[in-house]
């Protein structure tokens, strides 16, 4: 063999590192550290873990997982661009979704609007830095604090800002149990926090409201909203098949096999969406302020609608539980139960605060689908 | 000697009986947990002393106000 040949040997196995631009290098880093987040402090390490290593696969040369024919390209055009992975992800969180607590105190889905305020307000934020009125429209929805729901919005109308948008919305609701407490406790006094809420004169759900419930709600908010349609549907589907009480075997899947298959898939084709040109840029930085700005505004407006019901309400309600109507199902509601415990332990919020929960997760959807009506009223979409 | 009644806080699932009667405890010890939203909460003693009933067993769904177990406080 020639030296020339054993050259050409060489250049061709380390053509790759040759490749290894520096954006390349960062991104892998944040796919590592992503990685890291999930396994060690366990950050959201369903999402974490696949979305980390997707990261990894798609930013190292000359690979091309993400060219055209590339293998997670395939993933995130049959699922991600189509809109499917995020509305069968609904479809499980709607049949993981117990609304009891919802309908034994329905005056609290009030509090779940409350939860979406952060959407509008960061909206205008991101209109007065200069995003466009579609991209401002998409980093207003990380405020709904629900994965599918940014995804979903994000790839109709600024899918190049779906690696940055989806990323800041899946940290984020994973950094609420960091974010809330410290708001929580400055909108409240401590009378306010440590007020108890009883179980007692709740009536039992029965089985045929909580069956007619989904349906319902499909069918009123679909007529307000029509374009959040998907969303809404797999959700109250799913949640119809926990209750209709016939389709067990449907229930399950849709909960476990279904929601597992989908979750990996999408996290690997959000994580290879994370491209060094575009992720490296201010506008991601401005992406994640935003993103803060939005869910701070989210705690701060549950919690003072609980407040303000206060003044008008005979029955009163802990403020603590106006945080959980940001979406991030289950763990806003188990924020609000941990701070309450914290100051009065014979305080048990968990179920006020799923319900508040549960109704942020109606809340969210209702609101991205009303954005979206508006919009598309306006002639923008 | 005084018996103290402790109630269920929340409706929920009996996860699990940490003391049994007969068992001395503290105020804090935990005597019950509570499963509710798949969360457990610790349901404490609240005064120190002798666990003298349980009312309920493990895998039982209670009601909030349901009757827990009694204490025999020192």
């Amino acid at each position: 063999m020639t030296s020339d040949a054993l050259m050409t040997i060489f250049q061709g196995i380390l053509s790759g590192f040759a490749g290894l631009t520096w954006q390349y290098a960062v991104m892998i880093c944040i796919g590592l550290l992503l990685l890291w987040l999930g396994i060690k402090h366990e950050f959201e390490p369903l999402l974490l873990v696949p979305i980390g290593f997707g990261c990894i696969l798609a930013n190292l040369p000359l690979a091309g997982m993400m060219e055209p024919h590339g293998l997670l390209r395939q993933f995130y055009d049959a699922g991600v661009i189509t809109e499917v992975f995020p509305c069968l992800i609904f479809l499980g969180i709607g049949a993981m979704t117990d609304f009891t607590p919802l309908l034994a105190n329905p005056r609290v889905f009030l509090l779940g609007g409350a939860g979406q305020f952060g959407i509008f307000v960061t909206l205008l934020l991101a209109l007065a830095l200069g995003f466009d009125r579609l991209e401002a429209v998409c980093v207003g929805v990380i405020g709904a604090c629900d994965g599918p729901t940014s995804i979903y919005v994000t790839t109709q109308f600024a899918p190049q800002l779906l690696g940055p948008i989806s990323v800041a919305a899946y940290s984020y609701m994973s950094l609420v149990p960091l974010i809330q407490p410290p708001l929580m406790r400055l909108c409240t006094t401590k009378k306010e926090r440590t007020m108890l809420m009883a179980y007692t004169e709740q009536k039992p759900i029965s089985q045929t409201v909580r069956t007619i419930f989904p349906v319902a709600v499909t069918i009123i908010t679909v007529l307000i909203a029509p374009m959040g349609a998907p969303l809404m549907g797999t959700l109250m589907l799913g949640n119809f098949l926990r209750e209709c009480g016939v389709v067990d075997r449907l229930n399950k899947t849709a909960q476990n096999e279904i929601c597992n298959i989908v979750t990996l898939l999408l996290g690997l084709s959000v994580g290879a969406t994370m491209n060094g040109e575009i992720f490296l840029t201010t506008k991601t930085l401005l992406i994640f302020i935003l993103g803060a700005i939005a869910i701070s505004g989210d705690t701060i407006a549950g919690v003072y609608l609980a407040k303000l019901m206060n003044l008008f309400c005979k029955e009163k309600i802990n403020p603590l539980i106006g945080s959980a109507g940001i979406s991030a199902f289950p763990m806003a509601a188990r924020v609000s139960h941990k701070v309450g415990q914290e100051e009065n332990e014979d305080n048990y919020l968990i179920m006020h605060a799923m319900g508040v929960n549960t109704g942020g997760q109606i809340g969210s959807v209702l609101a991205a689908s009303v954005m979206l009506a508006v919009l598309h009223a306006m002639g923008y979409i | 000697m005084a018996e103290k009644k402790v109630t269920a806080p929340l409706p929920g699932l009996v996860k699990k009986i940490l003391a049994n009667a007969g068992q001395k405890v503290g105020a804090k010890d935990a005597v019950i947990v509570i499963e509710a939203m798949k969360m457990e909460n610790k349901i404490p003693a609240k005064s120190a002393g002798t666990v003298k009933e349980v009312f309920i067993s493990e895998g039982q769904n209670v009601k909030a106000g349901d009757k827990l177990f009694t204490i025999e406080a020192e």
